[in-house]
């Protein structure tokens, strides 16, 4: 099959963490992934993303400026033309780290944010962060740099929407993220301590509303709802292998960040193997590419090129088949899945990501 | 929109210009933009005004001045309405 441009690579750079987040979506076994890229290979991934056509990089984690080599990754990507987008929970970000990173040209952060505040902050964090991160985002706000705050929603904070647009306002962001927890990696282990209720997600989508009418073209906020309340699945990475690539830290390529959790399909190395080849023909890649995989329903769908099918890896963590309809959508065979999980009436406390020492 | 006012992209867009394509980058992905709107974003620079900007495009295109502002008005506020200008 002929493959298609890939738009944007994500490089997870490392899984080392200083945050302990329960809504992590980092596999449950992050440990194994240590053997990290030197810069040098990371530098060598770049140039042939670049070639293949690739525009946006995103660099994340795990916590990426863990890594410093960070600010010579960043330069090798604006010097291909690429838009660099750093993915970031901010506790790193002095001042000479993010002069570094600017400098090296820089065209995006994106800090997180546990909640509006920092006691609720800090526990969710697991540790004391909070305040680190506010003084990044006034770092971030001084230079020739954009911003977006983002902040995971889950049952815990979900009610408290308004605080963090408020939070956003006070420190005149004009780019807002709220994204419902999707469920992988650590994430999909504290599903029954994360899930909104519909109470919770329906009152969201009416603050959110609300204030965009009011702040209008002042900020941009995204809401990302989770699809369990939709109907139909999302359109997961614009369908597998369309536009996204990932390479984990140890070198692993991937159709999507969760893809390690789908343990039928080949492994392949970007140490091993050139961007292109594993791009254009790895079996990985060409495994859900396009519609000709589909099962029904999908096969017969008005939407089969609107939403691809959902995500392969909720397919599979939910039915044991990456190649199943996402149970997702309601027309799926296995929607009950969805509908038990998600109106059931057990609530977990949730497991912290094990901490790491940071080296 | 008013039309004495700069147009200026917001800080964290680029306009990336290929032999074959014209794309805005903008934090969350890229924007595919077609001849017209290539045109358009070309002309945004911090310094010429909506009205400047449809002159421009009004001799480039050798097109009636309020058919150029019709289109040209509707392109910025789809960009404006996504957050794309400062």
């Amino acid at each position: 099959m002929n493959a298609p441009r890939p738009l944007s690579l994500l490089c997870e750079l490392t899984y080392r963490c200083n945050l302990q987040c329960p809504y992590c979506y980092n596999p449950l076994d992050y440990h194994a992934y240590r053997d990290e890229l030197t810069e040098d290979e990371w530098k060598r991934v770049v140039r042939e993303a670049a070639e293949l056509g690739v525009v946006q990089l995103h660099l994340s984690g795990g916590e990426p400026t863990l890594r410093r080599d960070l600010a010579g990754i960043v330069r090798e990507a604006s010097t291909s033309r690429m838009y660099v987008n750093l993915i970031t929970q901010g506790t790193f970000l002095d001042e000479t780290a993010l002069d570094g990173l600017v400098d090296a040209g820089l065209a995006h952060v994106q800090i997180s944010i546990q909640a509006p505040e920092e006691e609720l902050a800090d526990r969710i964090a697991g540790t004391r962060v909070h305040q680190r991160k506010l003084e990044a985002i006034e770092r971030v706000l001084q230079r020739n740099v954009a911003l977006t705050i983002n902040c995971v929603l889950h049952r815990v904070n979900h009610d408290r929407i308004a605080d963090v647009i408020a939070f956003a306002e006070r420190y005149g962001v004009r780019r807002l993220e709220l994204a419902n927890v999707q469920f992988y990696g650590w994430a999909y282990r504290n599903r029954l301590a994360l899930m909104p209720t519909r109470a919770q997600v329906e009152r969201g989508m009416q603050v959110v509303e609300d204030a965009r009418r009011r702040l209008g073209d002042r900020m941009q906020i995204t809401y990302v709802l989770p699809d369990y309340f939709e109907e139909y699945p999302k359109p997961c990475m614009l369908g597998w292998g369309n536009a996204f690539i990932t390479v984990a830290p140890d070198g692993r390529t991937l159709p999507c960040p969760a893809a390690a959790a789908i343990t039928t399909l080949p492994r392949v190395n970007v140490r091993d193997v050139p961007l292109r080849e594993i791009w254009e023909d790895s079996q990985l890649f060409n495994a859900y590419r396009g519609t000709g995989w589909m099962p029904e329903p999908c096969r017969m769908c008005d939407r089969r090129e609107i939403d691809f099918g959902g995500c392969r890896c909720q397919a599979f963590l939910l039915t044991g088949d990456a190649g199943a309809t996402d149970p997702a959508c309601r027309l799926s065979p296995d929607h009950d899945l969805v509908v038990a999980w998600r109106d059931g009436r057990d609530v977990l406390p949730f497991a912290p990501r094990i901490v790491e020492k940071a080296h | 929109m008013i039309e004495t006012e700069r147009l200026c992209f917001a800080r964290g867009v680029v306009l990336r210009e290929e032999d074959e394509a014209s794309l805005l980058l903008v934090p969350e992905g890229a924007i595919f933009l077609n001849g017209t709107a290539a045109a358009i974003a070309n002309l945004i620079d911090g310094k010429r005004t909506f009205a400047e900007i449809v002159e421009v495009l009004s001799e480039q295109f050798s097109e009636e001045r309020e058919r150029v502002a019709a289109d040209a008005r509707e392109f910025i506020e789809r960009l404006r309405a996504s957050g794309v200008l400062a």
